[in-house]
């Protein structure tokens, strides 16, 4: 009887530890209680220290999604509590400064999305958790922050918007294939298709764009650049850490993809050699360091984790053997990459784009959207010319619409429309009689 | 005595006999009028559900009244009329609640709500035609009774768009009715059946089928919003937000989308209308429509234009669905037709709030916004993500078996255009949200309502110190929740996506 009362205290654990952050991020809820960014990880907390592992189901949730948790997810969940409890206490409210309640709104609800992605059991569940996650903290990036961060912002919500299409295209293919999107399920039955190309690329594009991974790095750069050590902690516990996930999660490994694995290895030895280049660079030209090598840590990290999975396509029996050990290898990275940022503390802001691509990228749209402008004059012009020949067209009908209409009586003529609603039912009384 | 036989014609007196005597009622009558709005609104909800429940069970309701010789006014509850009826139904109840809200203490109030409740019988006919003569009377009636609603205002503008809209509705009308006589005068019936009832005629009357098929879209198309028959929409965004919610979500870009369904299924049927070739032009045209709507919507600084380009280019999706001609892109199709519908209706709602309260009309002058409105923009929000298409809300699951039929269907092409125009959306809606929560707020609004200033006397309406009424501020709330429910509980018995799939298993698998 007890050991039944304890898995369902687990249980409902595992759903409490989503839900609460989402509760608690309704501001008027959230204003009324002390320290809620560190009350909404409590379940999660509890889950961490519990060493129980447990599953649900919900049937009736999006297309049957659950939430479990096991060994490997309790090293990231572990990570996560230590990382967002610094981030929760970092931004306490003092007397020089109080905490905007939209903030901690927007904290909770990037909160509730990494929970959610990470505990999650499938793929629609995983999407829908990092889509919230994502526009959340896109939100959190950018308020009140300097042009810096707006840009980083901006950069960053491109990035989402393409990578959410990327994965969107994936998940279709996985919905054409099969009707379960449980990660194992899916993993095995998208390793056999003819379509599995384009959902391995769908699949590294979108997740390479949320993770930065390069060459897809600028706005993690220019987040770590831009002096807020909370934005750069919650980076850490949010988009980077479940985009990796994502990649683990949703790809197969398989050596028959021995094209993508070289591309993911291409694509880690880059990284790692451009952020080396870039450190000794700096190191040579005697410049301070303290959020460059934060930034250029993490790039050299996402790099590494790439080489890997690219390896572990090439080499399945090799990811085999070491598989188990990524999960505490992504924690202990970000817990180390926090203590990191902690310690670099509080200090100078700079411009976010030190590389000219995020630049190129804004003048791009905004030369898009003038070209844009341009055709709609166009189309203006022409609409002008249908709109004359419609009017030389005009039927009896209509002109006499407007002749009603044109005598500026519109109120005696809309008061009159009831005649003719009138009217128009008697008619169709009168046919109806007509036609017995 | 049968009383299945009629319960549809009770659905339609419901709210047409309310909307008569509203015709009547001085203006200072404003309890009895609302009470009759909404006993009409709550009685014919009630009567919906019990044909919901009924149809489910397998029971069958259906009007049949002599009209003209040979042909009789068909009203017939089956599942795909149930899901348009539902539609109008539960969005008139809150619409009817907005309005009560929006237009306190405006003129002409008895003939509003006379209008709107005509409108709305005019919708639910529509919906519950059994054959093409009956859908077109009502969709005719749905013409005459919008007219005097976008010209409510009483001003220049309301009163040319008002015209616009005669001059493509009307025309749009002539163009059903010249489809709808060949089409009788070819086949002696108008009566409309699953899988259609052409499919028997021989090949030589294939080319005026195809004609009548371009005549009967051409007709539907207007009200549908079709591209190049769009123009009259965005004027018609002058009508007061009531009127908007009604045109964009509940009634007359909804009327023209159904019945593009009913004439692709039950007229010519979806395998006929496919073997006849006519599908693939429709598709593309939705198609062109879809990306065209967005584009002329990234462009609009005034919200409510903005909001009618989107339903431009929403509208189209379940005109897609329907032309990509395979069970999962019907199932899309058609539950568009209620995820657009409450997404939109939020949008339009959350607009009115704006215009109303704070005298915002433009986008540029929506800054900060979302600190001073709340709640109001918390429910745009929903709505506009979901336009976009973001998991889990309810266009996230059109999109999904959007994409899926094509898939299905071979059509691969058409997840381009959802690509595309999702990135539009986003390109669209994410620089309202932006300016609405992440800009400081100005000083002063364009035109704030006196009633909720801080600390000055308040209207005894306004809820304390926040943002506006309750008749203002539920509408949206509702229908935000109903929109990310619609999401989120997407398997649930009766969810829209269940009751489209049903429609889809009797169309496409049933002998």
């Amino acid at each position: 009887m007890n050991s039944i009362m304890n898995i369902e205290f687990y249980t409902m654990t595992l759903w409490i530890a989503v839900i609460w952050p989402l509760l608690l991020s309704i501001p008027s809820l959230h204003n009324r209680l002390p320290w809620p960014r560190h009350l909404a990880i409590i379940p999660a907390t509890v889950l961490t220290v519990l060493p129980i592992d447990t599953s649900m189901n919900i049937p009736w949730l999006l297309y049957g999604t659950g939430f479990s948790i096991d060994g490997n997810i309790r090293w990231i969940l572990g990570a996560f509590v230590v990382i967002w409890f610094s981030a929760a206490t970092i931004t306490l409210p003092s007397k020089e400064k109080t905490v905007p309640s939209h903030s901690t709104t927007l904290y909770l609800l990037t909160l509730t999305g990494s929970l959610g992605a990470l505990l999650t059991t499938d793929l629609v569940g995983f999407f829908s958790f990092s889509t919230l996650m994502g526009y959340s903290f896109y939100g959190l990036l950018i308020q009140n922050g300097d042009k810096a961060r707006q840009q980083a912002g901006r950069l960053y919500l491109y990035f989402l918007i393409v990578a959410d299409l990327a994965l969107f295209e994936a998940l279709l293919l996985v919905a054409f294939t099969t009707q379960h999107f449980q990660y194992e399920i899916t993993r095995q039955v998208m390793t056999d298709i003819s379509s599995s190309p384009v959902y391995l690329y769908m699949v590294l594009l979108g997740f390479a764009l949320k993770a930065g991974i390069w060459p897809f790095y600028f706005w993690l750069t220019a987040v770590c650049n831009s002096g807020s050590r909370s934005t750069a902690l919650l980076l850490l516990a949010g988009p980077m850490t479940m985009s990796l996930l994502g990649l683990l999660r949703w790809l197969p490994v398989r050596e028959d993809f021995y094209i993508l694995g070289i591309v993911m290895q291409l694509l880690g030895v880059a990284a790692i050699l451009h952020a080396t280049l870039r450190v000794v660079k700096r190191v040579l030209l005697k410049q301070g360091m303290a959020h460059f090598s934060t930034a250029w840590f993490v790039i050299s990290f996402t790099g590494l984790f790439s080489l890997a999975l690219g390896t572990a396509q090439l080499n399945p029996f090799l990811w085999q053997q070491y598989s188990h050990i990524v999960y505490p290898l992504i924690a202990a990275f970000g817990v180390s990459l926090s203590i990191l940022i902690l310690t670099t503390g509080k200090t100078h802001r700079k411009p976010a784009s030190t590389d000219s691509a995020p630049v190129l990228i804004i003048n791009i749209s905004h030369e898009l959207k003038k070209w844009i402008h341009a055709t709609q004059q166009l189309a203006t012009h022409l609409k002008l010319r249908a709109k004359t020949l419609w009017n030389i067209s005009g039927s009896f009908v209509i002109r006499q619409y407007q002749y009603v209409s044109s005598d500026h009586k519109i109120k005696l003529f809309v008061t009159d429309w009831k005649i003719n609603i009138t009217l128009f039912l008697i008619l169709g009384l009168a046919i109806a009689w007509l036609a017995n | 005595m049968n009383w299945n036989a009629w319960v549809p014609l009770l659905v339609v007196i419901s709210s047409l006999l309310p909307g008569l005597i509203i015709f009547g009622l001085a203006e200072d009558k404003v309890r009895l009028r609302v009470a009759l709005n909404l006993f009409g609104a709550l009685s014919k909800l009630v009567l919906v559900s019990w044909m919901i429940w009924g149809v489910y069970q397998g029971y069958h309701y259906e009007t049949r009244l002599p009209l003209l010789p040979n042909l009789e006014l068909v009203l017939r509850a089956g599942p795909l009329a149930l899901l348009f009826v539902s539609l109008s139904t539960i969005l008139w109840l809150v619409t009817t609640v907005y309005a009560i809200g929006y237009l306190e203490d405006s003129p002409h109030r008895s003939r509003f709500f006379g209008f709107f409740s005509l409108c709305v019988t005019a919708t639910v006919g529509v919906a519950l035609a059994g054959n093409l003569i009956t859908f077109l009377l009502f969709y005719e009636l749905l013409t005459l009774a919008t007219y005097p609603l976008i010209v409510h205002r009483g001003t220049e503008e309301a009163r040319q768009a008002g015209q616009t809209y005669l001059r493509y509705t009307i025309s749009g009308g002539a163009l059903l009715l010249i489809g709808t006589v060949w089409l009788y005068s070819l086949t002696g019936t108008l009566e409309f059946t699953p899988k259609g009832f052409l499919s028997n005629l021989g090949e030589q009357h294939y080319p005026a089928l195809i004609t009548i098929f371009a005549l009967l879209i051409a007709g539907l198309g207007v009200k549908a919003a079709l591209v190049p028959l769009h123009g009259w929409l965005p004027k018609a965004m002058i009508a007061p937000a009531p009127v908007s919610a009604l045109l964009h979500a509940v009634a007359v870009v909804k009327a023209g989308a159904f019945g593009i369904i009913r004439v692709v299924y039950d007229v010519f049927g979806v395998e006929f209308a496919a073997a006849l070739g006519v599908l693939a032009p429709l598709a593309w045209l939705a198609a062109f429509t879809i990306i065209y709507g967005s584009l002329r919507a990234l462009f609009q600084d005034d919200l409510k234009r903005r909001l009618a380009y989107s339903t431009i280019s929403q509208v189209s999706y379940i005109t897609l669905g329907v032309a990509i001609a395979g069970p999962i892109a019907t199932i899309g199709g058609v539950v568009h037709l209620v995820h657009q519908g409450l997404m939109k209706i939020t949008l339009f709602f959350c607009a009115g709030n704006l215009a109303e309260t704070l005298g915002i009309h433009k986008i540029s002058e929506m800054n900060g916004v979302g600190r001073r409105m709340p709640w109001t923009m918390a429910a745009f929000t929903i709505g506009a993500f979901g336009m976009i298409g973001a998991p889990p809300i309810a266009g996230f699951i059109s999109k999904w078996y959007l994409g899926l039929g094509a898939l299905n269907t071979g059509q691969s092409w058409v997840i381009l255009v959802l690509a595309g125009s999702s990135l539009l959306n986003a390109a669209y809606f994410l620089p309202i949200l932006h300016r609405a929560w992440f800009m400081p707020s100005p000083e002063s609004w364009p035109h704030e309502h006196p009633g909720e200033h801080k600390g000055e006397h308040r209207d005894k309406h306004y809820w304390g110190h926040k943002e506006t009424t309750w008749a203002l501020l539920l509408p949206p709330l509702v229908t935000a929740a109903m929109a990310l429910a619609a999401g989120l509980l997407v398997t649930m018995p009766f969810s829209p996506l269940e009751w489209a799939k049903l429609i889809s298993v009797r169309e496409f698998y049933q002998p």
